[in-house]
Parts: structure tokens; sequence; C-alpha cells
């Protein structure tokens, strides 16, 4: 039995076909379509990453599943639970890390995770013990008696992980934790997120920076304008950009336009752009090419002195999937 | 039921962190007008006789629904509004009318705990006008009522708005 269980792979979140519609508050408000039929699964135990800009209903999509949304059209499931039926046993299952920092200000530090256990009836010792090994974790322990109203922004964010984390949740939502972070703390909280899925819990992370669904993520959905673009693991996506690939030679003694015309026939190659010393190769894929590419540099007697593979970046993808850039 | 006696403590522990701002808040408004009208004004023999025993249980609904409403509805509403403190509550395994019922029995709490405080008060102060009668308790009882109702619509109006 416990075999086979490690075979099914159970889908820990189901979303299908969700949709959201803003009512507009004053009378000449425009209708907003936040989510226009999004659908994806989430196995146990996966990485899952959100990607977009702003706008594009990532905090919507968390919002429902972590019932603080009520949908107007579609399902989502948790653990096959249905979200707007029975939000108090979903709430139970996960652990959530919000956009924005709804702390509780009347409280300290310590008291904020004892009390947030405590809502989950985890026993008193239990919640002292995991309260005190969370604070240390996160280099709050010198803080725990104080208030959150002086403390830093990376503090206040590494708190609302602590609380999501009180309770022992089998999922964790997170809405751009790392948002607002210097680049030591992001790598930080990389590291933090990536050894608590490895110790088996799934996440749930949104982000728009590509970097980090890249570096964390095992698969990306990215969305905009409320619809579901693309869904696959970061390599994946990466290699459905046409020409994505971008291979830089330097040469020695003046590309000349022979050496860029022969390099065109190679296989894979979408575009060749040759100026002075330097030929820039775009292709679908890499494998042989920058070998094909030093033999012919070989047979045609150039230089060849320095040679550089980029990957495509999800940058690209974006700029493929949408037409316009994510920073835009 | 758990997390409905959690959330209390979480409350309780707050007003108990707080209570003497509290307590100076309950105390200092009610003070004042019994002083004047229920102390000095007598005195100087300006005023009906039997006003005091209209004064002490109005008085007593006053403190107790300010009080509350100061206490429950006015940080419910920054909660609900720019701080989004209250969805911290609402992660926990609760039904939203759940965190409603918690919250107005807080405030409930607060009303009695300001009625405990101001009633011996404003008795010792006009005690000597007073002619304190079971009917006029029974009516500051009916005074405190508001207070938890009104406490309640500003949270069910707070939750249409979020919808
Ligand atoms: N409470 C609300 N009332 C009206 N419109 C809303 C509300 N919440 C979100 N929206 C709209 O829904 C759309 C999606 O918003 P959402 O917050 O989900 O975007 P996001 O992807 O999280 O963006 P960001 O990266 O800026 O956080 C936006 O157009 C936004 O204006
Ligand atoms: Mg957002």
């Amino acid at each position: 039995m416990e075999n086979l269980k490690n075979y099914i792979v159970e889908n820990v979140i189901t979303v299908r076909d969700l949709k959201k519609t803003f009512k507009p508050k004053a009378r000449k408000g425009v209708e907003v379509k936040a989510l226009d039929g999004i659908a994806f699964e989430v196995p146990r135990g996966e990485f899952f990453g959100l990607l977009g800009p702003n706008g594009a209903g990532k905090t919507t999509t968390i919002g429902i599943l972590t019932t603080r949304v009520l949908p107007t059209g579609g399902v989502a499931q948790i653990e096959g639970i249905d979200v707007a039926r029975d939000p108090v046993s979903v709430k139970r299952r996960i652990g959530v890390v919000p956009q924005v920092n709804n702390l509780d200000r009347s409280l300290t530090a310590k008291e904020i995770l004892l009390f947030h256990a405590e809502y989950f009836g985890v026993p008193k010792h239990e919640r002292e013990e995991s309260a005190q090994r969370l604070l240390e974790r996160f280099e709050l322990a010198d803080r725990a008696d104080e208030k959150i109203n002086g403390f830093s922004g990376g503090m206040v964010q590494r708190l609302k992980i602590g609380r999501a984390l009180m309770h022992d949740p089998a999922i964790l939502f997170l809405d751009e934790p790392t948002t607002g972070l210097d680049p030591q703390s992001r790598r930080a909280m990389w590291d933090l997120l990536t050894e608590l899925n490895q110790k088996g819990l799934t996440i749930l992370l949104t982000t728009h920076y590509m970097e980090e669904a890249d570096q964390l993520c095992r698969r990306i959905a990215i969305i905009d304008h409320g619809k579901l673009l693309a869904l696959d693991s970061p390599a994946q996506l990466k290699r459905s950009v046409p020409g994505g690939y971008l291979i830089e030679l330097q040469v020695r003694d003046g590309a000349n336009g022979s050496f860029g015309e022969s390099l065109r026939s190679l296989l894979g190659v979408v575009e060749i752009k040759a100026e002075n010393d330097r030929v820039r190769i775009y292709a679908d894929r890499v494998e042989g090419l920058l070998a094909n590419a030093m033999r012919l540099a070989g047979e045609q007697n150039v230089m060849v002195t320095d040679a550089h593979v980029s990957e495509p970046s999800l940058e690209n993808l974006f700029l493929h999937l949408t037409g316009r850039s994510l920073r835009e | 039921m758990t997390a409905f006696i959690a959330l209390l403590h979480r409350d309780l522990r707050v007003v108990r962190r707080e209570l003497p701002s509290f307590l100076l808040r309950v105390v200092l408004n009610p003070l004042l007008f019994t002083f004047i009208f229920g102390f000095v004004m007598p005195r100087m023999g300006i005023i009906q006789h039997g006003y005091t025993d209209m004064l002490l249980p109005g008085i007593l609904g006053l403190s107790m629904t300010l009080s509350s409403m100061q206490a429950v509805s006015l940080p419910l509403v920054i909660d609900f509004g720019w701080s989004k403190e209250i969805e911290d509550r609402l992660l926990a395994p609760i039904s939203i009318a759940g965190v409603g019922l918690e919250k107005i029995i807080v405030g409930v709490i607060q009303a009695i705990l300001a009625g405990i405080v101001v009633m011996p008060l404003a008795w010792l102060l006009m005690r000597v006008h007073l002619h304190l009668s079971l009917t006029g308790v029974i009516n500051s009882a009916w005074w405190s009522a508001p207070s938890s109702r009104r406490s309640k619509s500003v949270w069910c109006s707070q939750c249409c708005l979020r919808r």
C-alpha cells in the first residue's frame, strides 16, 4: 500500500477553469477580469511557480486558493477539498505568506508565532518549542519580545514565513516573498525555500522575477491578464523560444562575410549577425552547434579567440509569448 | 472551537496589556460628567430632584457603549482598511462568522469591564443625591446593549465591502 502511494501522483492543488471578475464599486467603474479561465494541477512535493507581470492575477489566484477571495467561476481544490465549499478544512492544511504585511501589530514577534499555532490547536509545549526553533532559524531570537513596528522589511518577511510554518502545513503559499529584499537576503530566502521543499513541503510561489522562478521552481505557469500562457519546466519553456540560444564568437582577423554565410547552413541556426571581430549566432538549439562552428572556422582559417554560449532566458520567453517585456 | 477560544485568548491578552490606557479612557469621561452633573450642580441646587437617578444608568450605558466601540469597532475598521490585519485572523481555521462572533463577545466583555469600573465610581461621587433602585440598574443594562450591536453592524458592513 505504501509502495502504491509512491506510484500514484497525487494532486494537492487542482484548479480548473478558474474565473474571478471584480465588480466595479463606483457606478462608473469598469469590471475587472482578474482571472479568465486558469487551469493547473500541482502534485505533492512540487515547487510550483506562478510568473507574471503586475496585475496578471497572481495574488487573486493565491487569494482564491487560500479562501480569502471567492471565485466567480470554476473549481479550486486543495487536497480534493473545494475551497469555496469548505474553507475551514482547507485553512487547516495550508500555510500562507501574503504579499502585504498583515502581521498582528498588537503582539510581539514571539506571541505572533505562539498565538498563530494556538489558533490551529497545536499543544502548548509543542508550539513553545517550534516558536523558539523558528525564531532562531530566522535570526529573530534577539527581537522576539518586540512588537513588529520597528522591524525591517526582511525581518517582517521572515516572520511571515515563520508564522506560516507554525502549524506544520502540507502546502505553503508564498506571494512574492522576495520583493523588496536585498540580494543577500533573497539568496538566503531561496536557500530556505529549497530546503523546505526538499523536506517534502509542497510550495506554490508567485514572482515577477525570471531568475527566481528559474532557480527555484520545478514547473512554472506564466500568466498575464488572467490567462495561462504557458506551463512547463523552466528548461522546456526556454527551449520553446525560437532562436533563443545565443553563441557569440570572437574572431581574430575580421569576420568576413563568407564565414558568417557558411555558418548559416548549420542545423538549428536561425540568424547570424557578423560585425568586425564578433559573430553572433542565434539558434534553436546548441547541441553540437559550437563544435560545428569551430570546425567551419578551422576549415576557413578563421581564428576564434573566444566563444560564449548563453541560454535563452525566461525574459526572452515572456517577450516571445506576449510580445512585450516583463518589465513594461 | 479551539480556534474560537484561541482568538478570544489573543484579544484578552491585548486587552490586559492595554489595561491602563483602557481604564483611563473608560474612567475619565464619565468621571467628569458625574462630577459636574451629579456632584457640583446638585450641590448648587440648580438641578431637579431625582436627576442623578437618571444620570447614573445613563453614564453607565454611555461608557459601556463608547468603550466597547473604541476597543473593538475602531481597531476593526483599521484592520479591514489599510493594515489588512484581519486576514491574519481569517487564516485561522474558523469561519468568517466565527471570527465576527468572537469580536462581538470581546466587545461585550470590555463593556462589562467598563461598567464594573464606572458604576462604583459614579455611585461614590453622587451617593448623597442618589435613590438607587433596581430598575435603574436594569435600565442601564438596556443601554449597554447597543454597544455589541454597533460592533456587529460595523463588522457586517465591512464584510460586504470586502467582496
Ligand atoms: N479587490 C479588488 N477589487 C478590484 N479589482 C481588483 C481587486 N484585487 C485585484 N484586482 C484587479 O485584478 C487584477 C489582478 O490583480 P492581482 O492582484 O491578482 O495581480 P498580481 O498578479 O498579484 O499583481 P502584482 O504583481 O502587482 O502583485 C488587477 O487588474 C487588479 O486591479
Ligand atoms: Mg500580487
